[in-house]
Order: C-alpha cells, then structure tokens, then sequence
C-alpha cells in the first residue's frame, strides 16, 4: 500500500515536472510490442509506462564522462534537428558488452533532444523526442557531490546505489555514466527456470544460483548479465 | 322421371347415412322406379363382396406385433450399456484434463510470483533509482579518456 502511494506521489512529480513539456517516447514493452505516446496525452492505464519513460530519459549529455576504453563516440555536427542545431553523437560499445545510445543533443546548452538505445542485435528498446523548444540559456553546471569518488567496480560500472527491499531483497545499481544496471539478490528455496525478457525498454535476466535468486535489469546484454550473477562474489569484494 | 338425385341417395342408403325423410323418399320411388331399385341391390351387393373380402384375410394382431418388437430385451440394455461406460470414459477424461491443467496452472503460479509482477516491480524499483544518483556520482570521477 504505501508503494502504491509512494509510486502515486513520484507520478504526480514527475507529471507535474513535464506538464508544460511534450515528450514522445516509444519503448519496447516486451519482446514484441511497442507503446509509444506523448506524455500529455498517456491515458491513465499508462501511467507506470509514462513514469518509467520520463525516469530513463536523459536529460543532458556530457560525452567527455564516457570511459573511452568501453565506448567509441562518432559525432556529427552541422544538423538541424526541428530548427535547432544539433550535434549527434553515436555512442557504440567496443566489445559489445552493452548498449548502443543515438543521441542529438542541443549545441547550445547540452540537453539532448532526441535519444534512441538500442540492444546489441540492433533492436530499438527506447527513444524519446523532445518537442519543445528550450530556453537559449545555458544549464548551469552539475554541483560536485562531497563524497568519496566512487571507484569502478566492473569493467568500467561504478555502484550508485545498495539498499535492502522490504522484503529481504538486496538492490544494488551501478551505471557507466550511459549503460545503467541494476541487480536483485534474494533468498529463495525455489529453483527457478532461468528467463530472459525484455521489459519497458530494459533486459530483465533471472537464474537461481544455490538458495538465492538473481534478477538482473539494464541495458545489458543477457551474455554479460548470466556473467555478472556467475561472478557476483567477485563484485561484492570490489564494492 | 329424374332420378339423378335418387342415384346419389343410394350410397348414403347403403351405408345407412340418409336422414329420415331421404329413406322415405328412396323407398317410395323405389316402388315405382325399377332402374333404381336395381341400383341399390347392386349397391349392396358390392358392399357385400367387399365386407366378404375383409372377413378372408390373415388376422395380424398388430398391437401385439408392436408390443414384441419394442420389447427387444438384449438389445436395449446393451446399448444403454455402452451409452453409461461411453458417458463414464468421457467424464474421467475432463477430469483428467481439469486435474492437468490446474498442477500446470499452479507450476505457472509459482513462477509468476517471483516471475513476471516480481519482474515489473523491479523495473520501476531500478529505474527509480539508477535515474538521479547518477549525475551526481559521475561528475565526482576520473574517466579515462
């Protein structure tokens, strides 16, 4: 129950935040299906759809944070994108281990305009269109965080987030500053079949693995994520 | 004289199906007309042979005839047999797609408890907190470059 009004209360935000802004989003709902929809005119049927559309749009880009040893960024500049002059930047991972991010971003401020990812067999999983046009100001810069630096964990993966569920589940988030994963731990005496989806523009991979259940949720390939649970000691020493 | 309409009393005469009044008639003109007279005797002599042909024929009791043929003891209860083991296999099969398809439905349920509502949840759980903590994080480290 208070999930549900917690989730009601970060929909009525995020709402709120875009209320004044249309968005186009096309997001891979499962395996086969596409929802696509602006967000002043979701349904509310939608409504989970549009939060979690609105919570994996990107905002701003800053291609000097990607880690060069797992990305290969061509940028094309000279673009108009809806009378605005755009830079796109193709983001591709060089070993193939993650997702390939498509972005157009404004020249003027950084905020990226347009966004596609799409998986490692060339599937589109999520795109967004800005349709506004925004302020000619630039954004002020990102205020640094006054705690340690965090430290790589996992082939170029830094951990931003581990907390425990209600229910026992242990969450833990890493993201290389494009590609973001997230894995859930649980003790569960029930050997589950492992499953492999895709769900609301994410991979999703389960194993049991002993007593415990892995799901494994991100821009990640299954290959890399069946890896990750094979190796999870390994993160939990390097944390 | 017009007999035409003495001639068709004659039938009704015969089969007795002349009211009073047309009998009288009959018989009056009958005293004095010798062609009708003959008409009605050939009338009822026909009625006659035809009542003579009736009495020669086989007696068929055909209540009685009917009555064996129904009851045909053997054959009704074998096929009322077959009826209630046919009615029986098809009972036991439902059963046994009913009982597949509920241990199938509950082997499912397992797995959609910590299948596909679990699965939802920690998408939202994951984008939910992979979205804010990230800028602030990455903007603290050294990339390579």
């Amino acid at each position: 129950m208070k999930k549900i009004i917690l989730l009601f209360c970060l929909l009525t935000a995020v709402t709120a935040s875009y209320a004044s802004e249309q968005v186009y989003f096309k997001i891979a709902v499962n395996e086969n299906d596409y929802s696509t929809f602006l967000t002043d005119r979701i349904s509310t049927k939608q409504k989970i759809l549009q939060y979690l559309a609105t919570k994996m749009r990107q905002p701003f880009f800053k291609p000097e944070q990607l880690n060069r040893k797992y990305y290969k960024v061509v940028e094309s500049r000279g673009i108009k994108y809806f009378d605005v002059n755009v830079v796109q930047y193709d983001v591709r991972p060089i070993h193939n281990d993650r997702f390939r991010h498509l972005l157009m971003v404004d020249q003027r401020n950084g905020v990226v305009i347009r966004k596609e990812i799409y998986d490692t067999q060339g599937k589109l999983v999520f795109a967004f269109t800005s349709l506004e046009k925004h302020s000619q100001e630039p954004l002020p810069r990102a205020q640094k965080i006054s705690k340690k630096p965090a430290e790589e964990v996992f082939k170029g993966y830094f951990l931003v987030h581990d907390k425990t569920l209600k229910d026992g589940t242990r969450h833990m988030s890493f993201t290389d500053g494009l590609n973001k994963f997230s894995v859930f731990r649980k003790k569960y005496d029930i050997e589950l079949n492992t499953m492999e989806r895709i769900l609301y523009g994410n991979y999703v991979f389960r194993k049991s693995v002993g007593k415990e259940l892995f799901t494994v949720v991100g821009t990640l390939p299954f290959t890399e994520m069946e890896r990750l649970v094979e190796n999870i000691s390994n993160l939990e020493e390097n944390k | 004289m017009d007999c035409t309409k003495f001639h068709e009393m004659i039938s009704l005469y015969v089969d007795e199906e002349t009211s009073s009044i047309q009998r009288q008639a009959l018989e009056k003109h009958m005293e004095t007309c010798k062609e009708c007279k003959n008409a009605m005797s050939n009338q009822i002599k026909l009625k006659e042979m035809i009542r003579e042909s009736y009495s020669k024929t086989v007696d068929i009791n055909l209540s009685a005839s009917i009555m064996n043929k129904i009851q045909q003891p053997k054959a009704v209860k074998t096929n009322s047999r077959m009826k209630k083991i046919s009615m029986f296999v098809a009972a036991a099969a439902a059963v046994c797609v009913i009982t597949i398809a509920a241990l199938m439905s509950l082997h499912v349920d397992n797995n959609t408890v910590a299948g596909n509502e679990k699965l939802e949840e920690y998408v939202i759980e994951h984008v939910g907190s992979a979205g804010n903590e990230f800028n602030g994080q990455v903007e603290s480290v050294n990339i390579e470059k």
